[in-house]
This record gives C-alpha cells, sequence and structure tokens, in this order.
C-alpha cells in the first residue's frame, strides 16, 4: 500500500475489553492492526459480536483504548482526551440504534445540532439542515416541526443519517446502517453513502451482512472473535467464497452466480458487483 | 475521556457463575438471611455491632468467591451524594443517637455545631449502606433472577391464600432486577450517540454539577426507550400465552421449571444466619461503643 496516501484511520495493535476487571470481563478486540486510507470505502464484516462495533466506536475516542494499542483517526490519537470534541466535529457516526442518537424535541433542531455545537452562522445551518433531509429523502417543509420521538423506527433513522449529513464529516462510520430497512429506503441510503464517496469522504461501514457490500466497498475486513481474519478486496469478492464461508459469512446470490460460473469456467470479470455489471459481462460473453 | 463501560459499574442485578457454598444455596434461604441481617443492621446502632456486621458481609463475599471491594466499587457513582448528606449530618446533627446518649460537643463554629453523636450517625449510617449494599448485590450476585424470582414466590406463597399476588409480585420483581443491567447499556448507548454528535460530558470532582443541565436531553430519549422496551414485552409476553395466575383457571395455569427443596446445608446456613443476626439483635444495647 503507498505510504503517500494519507490515512484515515490507523490502527495499531489495539486490544479492548468491556466489564474489565470486573468478573464478567468480555474481550471484544485483540491485537487489531488496521489502515482506512482518505476516500475509501472500506466494510468491517463478520458475525454478531466480532467486534465491529466496538472498533467503531474507538475509532469515534467513545471507548478508551488501554495504554498499548495506538488509534489515530484524521491524524488525532483518541488518546489525547482534548482532541476529541475537534475529532468528533470531523467524524460522524450512525448508530445502530438510531433513535439513541436523537436528542432534540424538533426535527430541525436534531438535525442542526452538530453544526450549531461547530459554531457555524444560523444561515449556513439552515441551509445544511434543509440540504441534509432532501438527501435522505425527508421534506423540509413537512417535518422540520414534527417531533422527533413521534417520528416512526425508519424516519427516526432517516433524521440520524440526516444530522450525521449536516455536519458534513470527512469520515463517516456506519454501524449496522441498512439493518431493518424496506429496500426503498436501504436503496436511499446506498446512494447517500455513494454521494459522500463522491464528495470525498472516507467511508466504514460495519455489517454482519455482506449483502450490497461487494458492489459498494473497496475493501472488506473480516473481523472474528475480535480479531482480524482477512481482508478482501471489494471488486473480486466472489473470488473469496470459502475463505467468507469458512468465517461464518457468505457472499451474496449475485456474487455466488459469479462465483458458480466461474467454478464451470466462465470467468464473468464484471465490472461492477451489481445487477447491471453482471448483466453486461454476461452480454459481452454471449454477444463475442 | 470518558469511561463509557457503564456495566463495569454495575455490580446489583448481576449474576456471576462461581461453584461456591453461598450459590450452592436454597434462593429462599439467601432471601429470608438478607431480611435477617438487614432487620440486625437496622437494630444496631454502635461502632463494635457494625464492624461485626461489615465483617460478616465480606466473610460472605469472600465465600462467594467474589470480591467483597469489586462490589464496593458499584457505589462509586454515589459517593458525591454521600459526601454531600455526611456534610450535612456532621453540621446540623446534635442529638442523642444510638449509646451516645449525651453528645459532646467537638467543634462550635457559629450555627456549625459538631458533636459526637453527628461523626457517630455518619459513621454508622455509611457503614449501614455499605452492608445493605454488600448484602442485597450477593443475593443478585449469587443467585440467577429467575431463580430468585422463584424462591420470592415460594416465600410468598402462604399469602395467596389471602388473595394476595405473589406471583405477579415476583414476576415484577424478576423485571425489574433483569432490566437493571439492560437500562444501564441502554443509558450508555445514549450517551455515547450524544458524545459523538458533539454533547460535552465533563469529568472530573464536580463534573455532576455540571452534567445536571444536561441529563434532561438523556431522560427523555432513555424513558421513550423504557416504555417501548415495557409495551413489547408486555404484548410478547401476551403473544407468549401469559395470563396472570389469578386469571389463570383454577388459579392453577403456571408449573415452573425450577424445583425448590431444602437440604441439609441449608437448614444449617438458615440456621447460622438466624442465631448470629438474633444474637446482634438481642444483645443491641451490650455494645459499650
Amino acid at each position: 500500500m503507498s505510504a503517500a496516501v494519507k490515512a484515515a484511520i490507523s490502527i495499531r495493535n489495539l486490544s479492548y475489553t468491556y466489564m474489565a476487571g470486573t468478573p464478567l470481563a468480555t474481550p471484544a478486540l485483540d491485537g487489531v492492526s488496521l489502515r482506512v486510507n482518505a476516500g475509501e470505502i472500506v466494510a468491517l464484516v463478520g458475525q454478531a459480536g466480532a467486534g465491529k462495533t466496538t472498533l467503531l466506536q474507538v475509532c469515534d475516542g467513545l471507548l478508551r483504548p488501554p495504554a498499548t494499542g495506538m488509534v489515530q483517526v484524521l491524524g488525532i490519537d483518541t488518546a489525547e482526551p482534548q482532541a476529541l470534541s475537534r475529532l468528533r466535529l470531523r467524524v460522524g457516526l450512525l448508530f445502530q440504534r438510531a433513535e439513541a442518537q436523537l436528542l432534540e424535541r424538533f426535527v430541525g433542531d436534531d438535525i442542526a445540532f452538530t453544526p450549531r455545537q461547530a459554531g457555524l452562522p444560523r444561515d449556513e445551518v439552515r441551509e445544511r439542515v434543509r440540504q441534509a433531509m432532501q438527501a435522505v429523502g425527508l421534506d423540509f417543509e413537512e417535518f422540520k416541526d414534527r417531533r422527533t420521538f413521534n417520528l416512526s423506527g425508519g424516519e427516526m433513522r432517516k433524521v440520524a443519517l440526516a444530522g450525521l449529513l449536516a455536519s458534513r464529516p470527512e469520515l463517516v462510520l456506519l454501524d449496522e446502517p441498512t439493518a431493518g430497512l424496506d429496500p426503498e429506503s436501504r436503496t436511499s441510503l446506498l446512494e447517500v453513502v455513494r454521494r459522500l464517496r463522491d464528495q470525498g469522504a472516507t467511508i466504514v461501514i460495519a455489517s454482519s451482512s455482506m449483502e450490497d457490500l461487494p458492489g459498494l466497498a473497496d475493501r472488506l475486513i473480516i473481523l472474528n472473535h475480535g480479531r482480524v481474519a482477512a481482508e478482501v478486496p471489494g471488486a473480486d469478492v466472489w473470488r473469496y467464497g470459502p475463505l467468507l464461508r469458512a468465517q461464518g459469512l457468505d457472499l451474496p446470490e449475485l456474487c455466488s452466480i459469479v462465483e458458480h460460473l466461474a467454478d464451470r469456467g466462465l470467468d464473468l470479470q464484471p465490472r461492477s458487483l451489481d445487477p447491471d455489471g453482471i448483466a453486461e459481462a454476461i452480454c459481452r460473453i454471449w454477444t463475442s | 475521556m470518558q469511561d463509557l463501560d457503564f456495566l463495569r459499574h454495575i455490580t446489583l442485578g448481576q449474576y456471576f457463575p462461581r461453584r461456591s457454598v453461598v450459590h450452592a444455596l436454597d434462593p429462599r434461604v439467601k432471601l429470608l438471611g438478607v431480611a435477617l441481617l438487614a432487620a440486625a443492621i437496622s437494630f444496631n446502632a454502635s461502632y463494635a455491632a457494625n464492624a461485626i456486621l461489615l465483617a460478616a458481609c465480606f466473610a460472605i463475599a469472600l465465600l462467594s468467591l467474589i470480591s467483597p471491594l469489586y462490589i464496593l466499587s458499584g457505589l462509586r457513582p454515589a459517593i458525591p451524594f454521600i459526601v454531600f448528606f455526611a456534610l450535612i449530618q456532621v453540621a446540623f446533627f446534635t442529638g442523642p443517637y444510638g449509646p451516645t446518649l449525651h453528645p459532646r460537643q467537638l467543634l462550635h463554629l457559629g450555627a456549625l455545631v459538631v458533636t459526637d453523636s453527628g461523626v457517630r450517625l455518619v459513621l454508622i449510617s455509611v457503614a449501614r449502606l455499605l452492608e445493605l449494599w454488600l448484602l442485597t448485590s450477593l443475593l443478585t450476585n449469587t443467585t440467577p433472577i429467575s431463580t430468585l424470582a422463584g424462591g420470592l414466590e415460594s416465600l410468598l406463597r402462604p399469602l395467596s391464600a389471602l388473595g394476595f399476588p405473589s406471583h405477579d409480585l415476583a414476576l415484577v420483581f424478576t423485571l425489574a432486577l433483569r432490566f437493571l443491567p439492560v437500562f444501564a447499556l441502554e443509558l450508555e448507548d445514549t450517551m455515547k450517540a450524544q458524545i459523538s454528535r458533539g454533547v460535552q460530558w465533563n469529568s472530573g470532582r464536580l463534573a455532576f454539577v455540571a452534567n445536571s443541565r444536561r441529563i434532561a436531553a438523556l431522560l427523555v430519549p432513555l424513558f421513550v426507550d423504557a416504555l417501548r422496551r415495557a409495551e413489547g414485552l408486555a404484548t410478547a409476553m401476551e403473544a407468549r400465552c401469559y395470563v396472570s395466575r389469578r386469571r389463570s383457571i383454577g388459579g392453577k395455569g403456571h408449573t415452573s421449571l425450577l424445583y425448590l427443596r431444602f437440604q441439609a446445608r441449608d437448614w444449617v446456613a438458615l440456621a447460622a444466619l438466624s442465631a448470629f443476626a438474633g444474637a446482634l439483635i438481642l444483645c443491641r444495647n451490650a455494645f459499650p461503643w
């Protein structure tokens, strides 16, 4: 990997244990070392309890890493307490339970929370809120004065995502962002992620499901029992079926088709791992 | 940086599996033992009796193979409040207390009068708090919640004949204890989510004063979540055919996996605890200091 590429996240030998020093101590991360380059989309995949959420929360400085490990996020060492509030204005973390993330009574105020914390002028805050709501498919006029805690689960997640977008983060950490979403909301969320990438943000997605990831992530980092078990390039993920299955994961349907065809001697070499890319590869072979 | 691993500080309501004598006891013995010792703690206001009781609580913790200091660490978040109330009591309590029938002035500074009875009140109150905290924590640390509820229901069963809802009460007790760590986790989640969005929670000596203004923003989502969870739990229980025993056919709708039967060690433990607590209650005036 080229050293010239700036690292958004750099982690060395990180271990973390929940309830450390108690009879119920539970190790979550064990000697994790990884690097996420600026502008990359990286997926952290693994079964439940693999340490994905812990890793994201360590990156946002919410969990205190022990003295042995080193965590640098956007060039800031998370062991420095004074730097953390500055760091969090540049990092957006979407929690698995979006409702935990909402804290203001009205939708507009909630989305404006982080920009206001950053001390932005009123007009800019309003503009950011409008754009963020538009990006997640919430009508500004209709939703800005709605009560946050009366929203449905899906709407709450959209508000949480809009709150993240309004802060215009350089690093976006998404914890199981598509879990429990209906197909339309899922598509729109993936669209938001792609747009964020186009705008130059670094994105880390933690997910226990491989669905949606192959066509989206540049790299997949597989976690197993708190350790990095493997790293797989997103574009060629279908070549790693046996490795993924050994880690308790499975390829999405589309990738499985590409894998099965390759096993039968037909290497599609799709441009992208989405229906469009695969259809194009089949047509190319068919016509040649 | 905040230490946002809240469950580490919740010692009450957690079950720690161990192969110890205390773990093996019948839950009814533990419940009666806690009640007897709590009575002994309430009756004794002397230093000597409380030293004995505190030593007994430490001994029970050691017999349970759980560090008493770890259990006491659960009280750490309450230290500012304990110190605050202790100072108020020391500064203003002047009446007789326990064996100190004639309070002696130790310090007199304007309206501030410190007496030996005020000091006794504070020290005995702290000792009682430590003893009760150790006992109640050990009760849940050494007994799974469902077993504890079964024991409680069994103890209250004689009252069912009078229409007392013993089963329902045991269920409420189980759920309340069961959800203590769950709420700690939810509080942790909500705080983390808010901090990640730029909310500043202070740490340090007077952090609780600075943070009190932010607590409201924390309580609303927490209560919304708690009410949703309660509603979901009630629906789930109904969907899984739960009916209150009082409303079930003939009052005999429920069976239990838990089969409680006193063994020799239970009788021995109950006798020892009764003798110990009884002796301390009867001799409460015999301690000179």
